[in-house]
Parts: structure tokens; C-alpha cells; sequence
């Protein structure tokens, strides 16, 4: 989900004045009244739904519904990161999480539901323009991949461990290597809380011995939650935690002993040359040498089975000046084509007209857009100019209404 | 003596002047007094001051206007006749209502009379199309016929494929001369010579954007020399220089790296070797069509520049290669 905010789209909505259907009340009120004599009474609009709330029973028919997210399941996938802020504050607003079904994510359910296991992992790389749906569609997906039973290694939004990190520490085990302590115990929190009921099932065990201080140690066979939970319980080994959890699940993968899905929102920010941490001789620090993105760099590789890797690639991951574009190769650079190199690259547009018919409905039967111009037919097409079609901007629009 | 008003200065001039002739002593005294003593009349008493006298107005003199010349103008003149060399725009020469500049506000476009940009300007008014034909009938007489055998352009290209330009001035100021007749410009094609893939990047590094990819032509511009024929000269050791260099191989050049290349090599490259994981691990062969063509897209991927098309023939590929379409 992109983060821009479009103050130009405030200004011009505000600047309406009288030629608008939606902002002066007193004209709307007069040509409610002209349509109440007109035409039919006013129709109630509603939102349209579906029950089918299981991704992996969805197809093409529920094209442009709305399906419901359940509150709990909602808390364990995406408590600690996945669902846009925005969105997500609007889900408060609304009671509800709700999202629409579209045709990104069906086709990335489906292509996974046919994928080989045996080969090398299928990437699927969700691309286009800012605010078009990136995120919402991975958070569809995710919540298809948990219920189809995958081991999900979810990173939230990777950029803000380059940009926005809490705290970075030089590694104690590998000289050169930086730690996350803070954010590393909230993704092995994270982790524990999608994949608990899966861990428990799976009783997965670790291949190797894990020293991690005189005292702490992991022996080879312990069950990996144990892993994690020392990880939560000491920061200061929760990186290296995250690098040993990641191996084990590779090997446990490629075993067929579980399938893991790896799905990540900006993955090309772990292409970025630079992050935002100064070193002692003030040159930023690539990076690469950060523990938690070498650990998980290994996922995107070739060598090993039975996993799937479902990510987005997002101008606003990567740094400023490499933005121009938004199609995969670009804002991957050399380094990134290399490693994901072969993907399948799934296009997410703005809104066609089902869906904004659909989106409308929704705010209207949300009573979000209170105004009774809004669903009418200028004002649709109204809200589609200003907009044109964007759900993000949409979204602004809307709220400002 | 009475000092009445009424006197306007030009009376009081002209008594100065009529007593200063007669050689009169007079002491002013008011136009009736004056009246009076011309007229030997009995003096009248002017209490009030006389009406002005309103002078007839002042009557320009209508010059006789010709009428502007176009309206004499036949319409099947001979217009090089009228305008037979470059000229500055005369609008009453001109038979067309022509308009030019920017309108003030809430006006219309200025028309042609008095028009500073329209005379500012050069027109071509000398160079119709009738005349510029009469002009090179009058020239046929002393050319001499185009050379057999280079009558397509194809043919021309190919016998005389250097180009070479130049202009030159000729002025009516005190010097003949203009600087601007030194620069000389040589356009070659580079399907003319005959480099191989080594040579034509070298040489595409060595010009930079003296080369137009749309047309494939190299243009080189010499005027550091004060001579034209000494530009000219440059030109072809450049020409020659450059090509020279493009054959040869220096020792450094197998440092050339990834980075550097100008294009998209498939052999070797990491998509190669993940290709090569992949129909390892596939335990159905992989049909050679689906290899050639994944191969195919990523080079075009990388040549042509990344689009939709490239990006969903890209997608496709790799569809069919992972099993998926």
C-alpha cells in the first residue's frame, strides 16, 4: 500500500466550490428532492458480499465482492504488521475487515494452487503503480496461504528495517554483521503468532547444535518454537534467532517436512545500496550486512523445494532516487534480477469499473460517504475523475467526505 | 488714465507697434480711446469686457491619399514582378489580410498596417513557388546533366557514401566575409564501413552522440581551423583516425566487465544458471522450445528495454517454463 499522500487532490476537491455533486449540500438537496419526484424512491445501496470468506473457494464469479476477514484471524495473521495503517484504521472505523476480491490475488491463489513443489521455488512478484493494491492483495494471499496450511516467513513492510529500524547493534557472532534486537523480536513474535497452531502440528526440531552464549545453548532436536521463544525472550540473539530459524526451515523444506511460503511486501528494498545507519566512519552501511536481511535472502534463493515466494515490488521501498518506474526489473537492479531471476511478475491496476462500483457500494453501505450524490451516477463517475480510479486515492478522497 | 480689463495682449502689442511706426507718443489707453482717436468718434465707455470672439476653427488641408496599391492590383498579376527581391513588409503592397501577433485583451489579433512584427520578420514573398520555377528555368542553361548510373538514392548512397557541407556567405557591409563559411560537416553511414561488433562499439564509444541511432549515420562538425579547406581535411583524418582505431584490439579491452557491456549476453549470466537449476530439478525434460524461448525474452528483456510487452512475453515464458500455463 503506498504511503503518499496526495494533499493536491484536498486542495483541488476543496476548491470545487458549487459545480460539485457531492460538496454543497444545499444543491444536492435540491436535486435529491428533483430525483425523489422523479424517479423511484431512493434505493438502498448495500455492499456487495460474499460469504465464501476461504480464499482458496473463491473464483472469478466472486470478482469485485467483498469477503470478511474474521476479527481473531485477523489479529493472529496481522497483529504485529501486514495490514496497511491506513487501511487498517479504517477497518477500526468500519468494525470490520473486509476486503475486495480481485483479480491479482485470484490468479496468484490459483497459480499456487498448480505449483510444482518439486522445482525450485515459484516466485510471484505483485507489481504497479503506488497505491494500486500491492499490500491488500498480499494480505489476501497471505490469509489464503495460512488457511491452505503453508509455514508463512511473513516480512510486513521490509523497508522499514532499512529506513525506519528501531535499533542496529554490530553482531556479536559475525564481525561486520549488523542486528536489529527491537525489530527482530517483534518478527519472532510475529512469526509465533501466524504459525503457532502449524509449529505445533508440524513438530519440527532443529538439524544442529546453537551456542548462543556460555550458557545458552540449543541442542540439535530441540522443537524450533524453542528457538523462536528464546529468540523473543533475548534481544540480543534474536537476530541470529531469525538466521537460524530461516536455515532450519530451508532444510525442513527441502526434506518436504513442511511447506513454507516466504512472502514479502518491498522486496526490492533488500536490493538497496544504502540504509540509513551511519557507521563510525560515516558511510551508510549497505545493507546487505544486516543479519535479519541476509537471513532471509537465502529464502529467495534456488536451492531449495517445496516453498513458494509471493512479494511485492514497490517504488516507495526503494531509495529516492531510483523511483522512475515501477515495473520489476528496474526497481529490482542488477543484484535483485539476479537472485529472483526467474519470477512471475502479476500486474495490479487501478480500479475498473466493476470495482469501483464495488468500492462505491461499499462506502455508501459503511456510511462513509453519507452524502446522497455519492451513489448516484454523477457522482460515481465524479469520484472516478478525481481519483481516476486509484484506490488510494480513492481512499483520501473519501475521507475527507 | 482708466485700467480697464479687455486688453488682450496681442491688441496691446499691435497699438506698441502701430504707435512705434508712426512715431507717436502715446500712453496706453484702451481700445475705445484708440477707436476713438482713429475714428475721431465720440469714446464709448466699455464697462463690461467684450465676448470672446470665437476664431473660425483651424481647416486641415485634405491631402489627396492614393489609394493603397493592392487594391489597384489585378488578381492574375504577376506577383514576382511586384516583389521581385527580399523585401520588409509593406502591407500596402501585399493583397492578403494578413494578422500577426499577440492580441491585447479583448482584442483581436493586430491586423497588418503598422505592423512592427510582421516587418520585423523575414517573408519569403520573393520565393513563390511560380517564381522560384521561373528562377531555375533560368538556371538550366548553365548546369550540366545529373551523372549517369546514380539515379536512386540507394545508388548514391552506395558510390558516394560521405557526405560533406558546407555554406557560404557573401555580404554588402564592408567585409565580404562571415566566419560562419569555415564550418564543415561530414555525414557518413555506418553500413558503409565495414566494421565488425568490436569495431562498431568501439566506435559508438569513441563518437558518443555525434552517432544518430534512428538513421545510423555519423556525423562529424570541424570549424576549429580558420580555413574551410583545413576543416575539411580535418574531417577525413578524423574519419580515418576513428576508423583506424575501431579495427584495432587494444591489450586493455579484455578487462571489459558486466557493467560495461552495452548489451544484454545471455551466456554466463545468473539467469542462465538459474534456468539450468530449474530443468535439473524438472523430472520431465523441458522442451527446447520453452529454453529457447525464455532465453529469447530475457535478452529482449534487457535489449529492448522493459514495457508491458517484453514483460508479459517474460511472463508467459517463465509460465511455461515452471510449468504453470
Amino acid at each position: 500500500m503506498a504511503r503518499l499522500l496526495s494533499r493536491n487532490i484536498f486542495q483541488s476537491f476543496s476548491d470545487f466550490g458549487g459545480c460539485s455533486a457531492l460538496v454543497r449540500n444545499v444543491a444536492v438537496g435540491r436535486e435529491a428532492r428533483w430525483w425523489s419526484n422523479e424517479a423511484s424512491p431512493a434505493v438502498k445501496v448495500t455492499a456487495p458480499r460474499t460469504s465464501l470468506n476461504q480464499p482458496g473457494l473463491q473464483t472469478e464469479e466472486q470478482l469485485g465482492l467483498w469477503y470478511t476477514l474474521e476479527q481473531d484471524i485477523a489479529k493472529q495473521l496481522f497483529g504485529l504488521g501486514g495490514i496497511p495503517k491506513q487501511f487498517a484504521t479504517q477497518c477500526k472505523t468500519f468494525a470490520e475487515t473486509c476486503l475486495m476480491i480481485r483479480k491479482p490475488a485470484l490468479t496468484t491463489i490459483d497459480y499456487i494452487k498448480k505449483t510444482n513443489l518439486a522445482l525450485p521455488p515459484n516466485k510471484f512478484i505483485l507489481y504497479g503503480r503506488e497505491g494500486v493494491g500491492k499490500s491488500l492483495s498480499l494480505v489476501h494471499i497471505t490469509h489464503f496461504l495460512s488457511q491452505d496450511n503453508w509455514l508463512l516467513v511473513h516480512i510486513p513492510w521490509a523497508p522499514r528495517w532499512r529506513r525506519g529500524f528501531k535499533e542496529i547493534t554490530a553482531s556479536a557472532t559475525v564481525p561486520g554483521r549488523y542486528d536489529h534486537p527491537l525489530d527482530a523480536v517483534i518478527w519472532l513474535q510475529h512469526f509465533k503468532s501466524q504459525n503457532s497452531q502449524l509449529l505445533k502440528t508440524l513438530q519440527l526440531e532443529t538439524s544442529e547444535e546453537y551456542k548462543w552464549s556460555r550458557r545458552e545453548v540449543t541442542e540439535a532436536g530441540a522443537p524450533l518454537i524453542d528457538i523462536v521463544e528464546l529468540g523473543i525472550s533475548r534481544a540480543r540473539f534474536a537476530s541470529d534467532c531469525i538466521m537460524a530459524v530461516t536455515t532450519e526451515l530451508k532444510k525442513h523444506a527441502t526434506h518436504q517436512r513442511c511447506k513454507i511460503a516466504v512472502v514479502a511486501d518491498g522486496i526490492n528494498t533488500f536490493f538497496c545500496l544504502t540504509s540509513r545507519y551511519r557507521l563510525e566512519d560515516l558511510t551508510y552501511l549497505n545493507p546487505e550486512n544486516f543479519t535479519i536481511f541476509q537471513a532471509f535472502m537465502q529464502l529467495f534463493n534456488n536451492n531449495w523445494r517445496n516453498g513458494v515466494v509471493v512479494a511485492s515490488v514497490d517504488s516507495l521501498a526503494n531509495d529516492g532516487a531510483r523511483r522512475e518506474s515501477y515495473l520489476p526489473r528496474y526497481l529490482l537492479r542488477q543484484k535483485g534480477w539476479e537472485t529472483l531471476d526467474p519470477f512471475i511478475p502479476i500486474l495490479v491496476s487501478n480500479y475498473n469499473e466493476l470495482e469501483m462500483q464495488s468500492i462505491v457500494d461499499y462506502y455508501v453501505d459503511r456510511n462513509w460517504l453519507q452524502n446522497p450524490g455519492a451513489s448516484s451516477d454523477t457522482g460515481r463517475r465524479e469520484l472516478a475523475g478525481l481519483s481516476s480510479c486509484n484506490p488510494y486515492t480513492l481512499m483520501n478522497i473519501c475521507n475527507s467526505l | 488714465m482708466l485700467k480697464l480689463g479687455g486688453v488682450t495682449p496681442r491688441l496691446y502689442s499691435q497699438v506698441l507697434r502701430l504707435a512705434a511706426s508712426c512715431n507717436i507718443h502715446t500712453t496706453l489707453s484702451t481700445f475705445s480711446e484708440l477707436k476713438a482717436e482713429e475714428n475721431e468718434e465720440f469714446r464709448t465707455l466699455e464697462l463690461r469686457s467684450k465676448k470672446f470672439v470665437r476664431q473660425p476653427a483651424r481647416v486641415m488641408k485634405s491631402h489627396n491619399v492614393v489609394p493603397p496599391r493592392y487594391k489597384r492590383q489585378k488578381v492574375d498579376q504577376d506577383w514576382g514582378n511586384v516583389w521581385p527581391a527580399a523585401r520588409t513588409f509593406h502591407p500596402a503592397s501585399v493583397p492578403l489580410p494578413v494578422r500577426q501577433g499577440y492580441p491585447a485583451s479583448g482584442q483581436v489579433t493586430p491586423d497588418k498596417w503598422g505592423n512592427a512584427e510582421l516587418m520585423k520578420i523575414p517573408n519569403f514573398l520573393h520565393l513563390t513557388p511560380p517564381v522560384i520555377k521561373r528562377q531555375c528555368e533560368a538556371l538550366k542553361k548553365f548546369c550540366t546533366p545529373w551523372p549517369s548510373g546514380i539515379e536512386t538514392a540507394a545508388e548514391q548512397e552506395k558510390y558516394f557514401p560521405v557526405m560533406v557541407s558546407k555554406s557560404t556567405y557573401l555580404h554588402s557591409s564592408p567585409t565580404l566575409r562571415d566566419q560562419k563559411a569555415r564550418i564543415v560537416t561530414l555525414r557518413v553511414s555506418l553500413k558503409s564501413l565495414d566494421l565488425d561488433d568490436h569495431g562498431r562499439d568501439k566506435l559508438l564509444r569513441l563518437v558518443k552522440n555525434r552517432h544518430d541511432p534512428t538513421t545510423d549515420c555519423l556525423t562529424i562538425v570541424a570549424d576549429r581551423c580558420p580555413l574551410s579547406q583545413q576543416n575539411y581535411d580535418y574531417c577525413f583524418y578524423l574519419l580515418t583516425v576513428l576508423y583506424n582505431e575501431s579495427m584495432k584490439t587494444e591489450p586493455w579491452e579484455h578487462e571489459k566487465e558486466v557493467a560495461d557491456r552495452e548489451r544484454y549476453i545471455w551466456e554466463g549470466s545468473p539467469s542462465q544458471a538459474a534456468l539450468q537449476a530449474i530443468i535439473d530439478s524438472n523430472e520431465d525434460s523441458t522442451p527446447e522450445e520453452v529454453i529457447e524461448e525464455y532465453k529469447k525474452v530475457v535478452i529482449d528483456l534487457h535489449n529492448e528495454g522493459e514495457d508491458e510487452p517484453t514483460l508479459s512475453r517474460y511472463r508467459d515464458s517463465v509460465m511455461k517454463l515452471v510449468g504453470l500455463a
